[in-house]
């Protein structure tokens, strides 16, 4: 097995203010299924394409926004050893008994210096719906998937101060690898990096921002740019709050589409993008082309995509 | 006869006075160092604003999670859709602060743009207070 320690994502936890509504968008619109409400009031969901039980936990608040994301974990011995190395880092590392979120076993939790919770586990119940496993139909009992056929829950992009201490824990503590970075001028650390634990190019991200904690948003990866298309439609179809797109990013190179859930916390549906191998080296993008690298055809940021956050 | 350059007698009024126009009973909004906008019946203030080019409001999300849009009513009523505490939180509301995205006039409003800047130069802090029940953190943000 050539990936170890951390996996892959596992789940991200978002805060709405309206769970009907929420709901409307994320099963009916994005595709997901819903799997369990529970007392509490969190929901938790799954793409179609997931064998995990959930993989999107949505909680009604007063404000929208994020609350957590957690990466899967390959052993209990990793996951002792990732709590061992971020505490040696100077983080402080909480223990989330076994049960907590149903289904998922024993989890370890530590705040970034850019003010976001990250987890990690290693065990969650297999979902009852998930792909075949025996002569597998292309989907899950012949099932069609529905709305914009998200495949799975794919990536965060979070905003924060202290970009640069953050890169350093997941690359020194976690094992990730810098796929590419936005440089700041004057040799003044990074603007933005995208940051991987397997083959893809980024399984989360992070920009430099004043304010701690800021979402800008969670992405679910789709088949193809006609499904790109075919997400546009529905975002038309049903008054979806349209960011931009369809696009492509330079970085990462995925064709993408941008809208917000009916609290304003954003969504990606994207395709593509390349395979990343853990021996490429780092890619970098300079400030006089960040435009180009974040819209590769329009070419410029609009002031959007710095500025609106939940 | 060449009459390419003559009016058409029956050319339509301009297509962008007709959007600005909007359909429908409409509010007047008189948006402070905007514009003066026309906001249908049950319209949101923030979508006529886009809808008719007019200026001194930002769009960001449009569903009231990410503040951008943030005004002050001065004169008129308004209903208001569900919008983030955080950027407008309960005393506030009775001051007239809102999220235009989030605004319903039912009558004619005079309103001002009022974004609220994120704390410059903001550090974060971790206070090491997590639920982890329920994953609240608690933030504290030095200058
Ligand atoms: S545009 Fe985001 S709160 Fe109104
Ligand atoms: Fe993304």
């Amino acid at each position: 097995m050539a990936v170890t320690g951390v996996l892959r994502p596992g789940y991200i936890q978002l805060r709405v203010l309206d769970m009907g509504k929420a709901l409307t968008h994320y099963v009916d619109c994005l595709g997901l299924s819903k799997v369990s409400e529970e007392a509490d009031g969190r929901v938790y969901l799954k793409a179609w394409d997931e064998f995990d039980r959930h993989s999107v936990i949505l909680k009604e608040a007063a404000s929208p926004g994020f609350d957590v994301m957690g990466f899967k974990v390959a052993s209990d011995a990793d996951l002792d050893a990732f709590a061992k190395r971020l505490t040696d880092h100077g983080l402080t590392v909480d223990d989330v008994a076994s049960g907590e979120q149903p289904g998922v076993g024993r989890r370890i939790g530590f705040m970034l210096p850019s003010g976001h919770r990250i987890e990690l586990f290693v065990d969650m119940d297999m979902a009852a719906e998930h792909p075949p496993l025996v002569n597998p139909d292309v989907y899950p009992n012949g099932k069609m998937p529905h709305g914009m056929k998200a495949i799975r829950f794919d990536h965060a992009l979070l905003y924060g101060p202290n970009i640069d201490d953050v890169t350093k824990i997941f690359t020194e503590c976690l094992d990730f690898r810098l796929a590419e970075h936005v440089e700041l001028d004057d040799n003044a650390g990074d603007m933005a990096v995208w940051l991987t634990c397997g083959m893809k190019a980024h399984d989360i991200a992070f920009v430099l921002h004043e304010e701690p904690g800021k979402f800008h948003h969670a992405a679910f990866f789709l088949e193809s740019w006609n499904d790109i298309g075919n997400a546009a439609d529905i975002i038309s179809c049903n008054d979806i709050s349209l960011d931009i797109g369809p696009t492509r990013h330079g970085i990462t190179r995925g064709q993408t589409i941008y809208f917000f859930d009916p609290s304003g916390n954003r969504n990606e549906v994207f395709a593509g993008g390349y395979t990343y191998y853990p021996d490429n080296p780092t890619r970098k993008w300079t400030m006089d082309q960040i435009g180009k690298g974040i819209f590769y055809y329009d070419r410029k940021l609009n002031d959007a995509f710095l500025s609106v956050l939940t | 006869m060449d009459g390419s350059n003559q009016t058409h007698p029956s050319a339509p009024i301009s297509l962008l006075a007709a959007i600005r126009q909007g359909a429908g009973p409409r509010h007047r909004v008189r948006v402070l160092g905007g514009g003066d906008v026309l906001c249908g019946e049950g319209e949101r203030l923030l979508i006529a604003i886009e809808r008719t080019g007019g200026g001194g409001v930002l769009v960001g999300c449009r569903r009231g999670g990410c503040g951008v849009c943030r005004i002050q009513v001065l004169e008129g009523t308004y209903e208001t859709d569900p919008m983030s505490v955080q950027h407008v939180p309960e005393e506030e509301r009775a001051e007239g602060y809102a999220l235009a995205c989030c605004v319903r006039p039912t009558s004619d409003l005079v309103v001002v743009p009022a974004f609220k800047k994120p704390p410059r130069r903001a550090r974060w802090e971790n206070t090491g207070e997590i639920s982890p029940q329920t994953n609240e953190v608690k933030a504290e943000v030095k200058q």
